[in-house]
């Protein structure tokens, strides 16, 4: 027997995806889901933007890990609220983690809620979380041809940190084929150069996140708006 | 592997539509996946045959059903098949290109058996 179904398979990430749309509208909250991979910088970058939005909006942490508590042990250091989710070997988060993470930190005391994907630029860039936007993070010893390597992140995101730049003179990073790789994926997300080191580059970062969250720029969507 | 969790969806999925319709062993499942996911069909069929052991679905084929990413150009309105991973205009060159298909995700079907 023959039985027509035709759903997509991940209505159910879909669906929790939209209440967390529907909490953070309602409450007035952005949320910027950060994904990068292992050691590209994303915790460095939040310990640079946090106390950046500090006394400005009310900011709190979702920190996705496969194990330990180190993240959320640094970000919490800083005097934010923090939830730690552990995927327990998961290798990104889902909605229903998210949706678990802003009941328990508290979301109607928040303005911005920053979430740290699990180190990964492949896995993440498939589950939709409800978020407002999605932060690439890529450091340049990471290499110029991670765009065209893994592209559907480079689809996804709204905008693209690129870190560590401080390194750029000890490193073979090609900016110009970087660039070109990047706008043939995204012509329209902005890319943020900076050091989590040095600091150069932060404050703009600070100021495109700030935009978004009071609505005076709107992210591209790339894919979602098709 | 992120298709682990893509199978269990499917899994649960498929164990929906098998109830509803009376039960019975699943002899096939029909999946369509876009060339614009990162879904590798030899993966997400052993994450499947992994996860439906011991289950009515255990032994179904699974049907992986490819769909060709497809876009058309916001500036010449030519239509074309992204076989590159750039999202460019082969006629025009212009990047204002938007997706028509290569997303896809879904659960067509199953067959029971009789």
């Amino acid at each position: 027997m023959e039985i027509k179904v035709l759903r997509d398979i991940l209505e159910a990430n879909d669906r929790a995806a939209d209440e967390v749309r529907a909490t953070l509208a309602n409450m007035g909250v952005s949320a910027f889901n950060f994904i990068g991979g292992p050691g590209s910088g994303k915790t460095s970058l939040l310990e640079q933007v946090i106390p950046a939005l500090a006394g400005r909006q009310r900011v709190g942490v979702l920190e996705g890990d496969i194990e330990t508590t180190r993240d959320a042990e640094r970000v919490a250091a800083l005097g934010v609220p923090v939830v730690q989710l552990l995927t327990g070997g998961g290798c990104h988060l889902e909605a229903a983690f998210i949706a678990r993470g802003l009941s328990e930190i508290g979301v109607d005391e928040l303005d911005v809620v920053l979430i740290e994907n699990v180190g990964n630029i492949a896995c993440p860039a498939e589950f939709d979380l409800g978020e407002t936007a999605k932060v690439g993070v890529l450091s340049v010893t990471e290499g110029h041809d991670k765009p065209s390597k893994y592209p559907l992140l480079f689809n996804e995101l709204s905008a693209l940190v690129l870190g560590k730049v401080d390194l750029l003179p000890h490193t073979d990073f090609d900016r110009q084929a970087f660039e070109a790789d990047f706008r043939g994926l995204n012509a329209k997300a902005p890319l943020f150069p900076l050091s989590c080191r040095t600091g150069e580059g932060v404050a703009s970062f600070v100021e495109w996140l700030e935009r978004v969250h009071e609505g005076s720029e709107q992210p591209v969507r790339l894919l979602e708006d098709q | 592997m992120h298709e682990l969790s893509i199978a269990q969806a499917l899994v649960e999925q498929v164990e929906t539509a098998r109830t509803a319709n009376g039960g019975g062993k699943v002899v096939a499942v029909e999946v369509r996946v876009g060339e614009w996911r990162q879904v590798v069909p030899e993966i997400l069929t052993s994450y499947f045959d992994h996860l439906s052991q011991g289950t009515p679905m255990e032994g179904a084929r699974i049907d992986i059903v490819t769909v060709a990413a497809m876009s058309r150009c916001g500036a010449c309105a030519r239509e074309f098949t992204l076989d590159d991973i750039f999202l460019v205009c082969p006629a025009c060159g212009s990047r204002d290109c938007r997706l028509l298909s290569g997303r896809e995700l879904e659960l067509i079907g199953l067959e029971l058996e009789d």
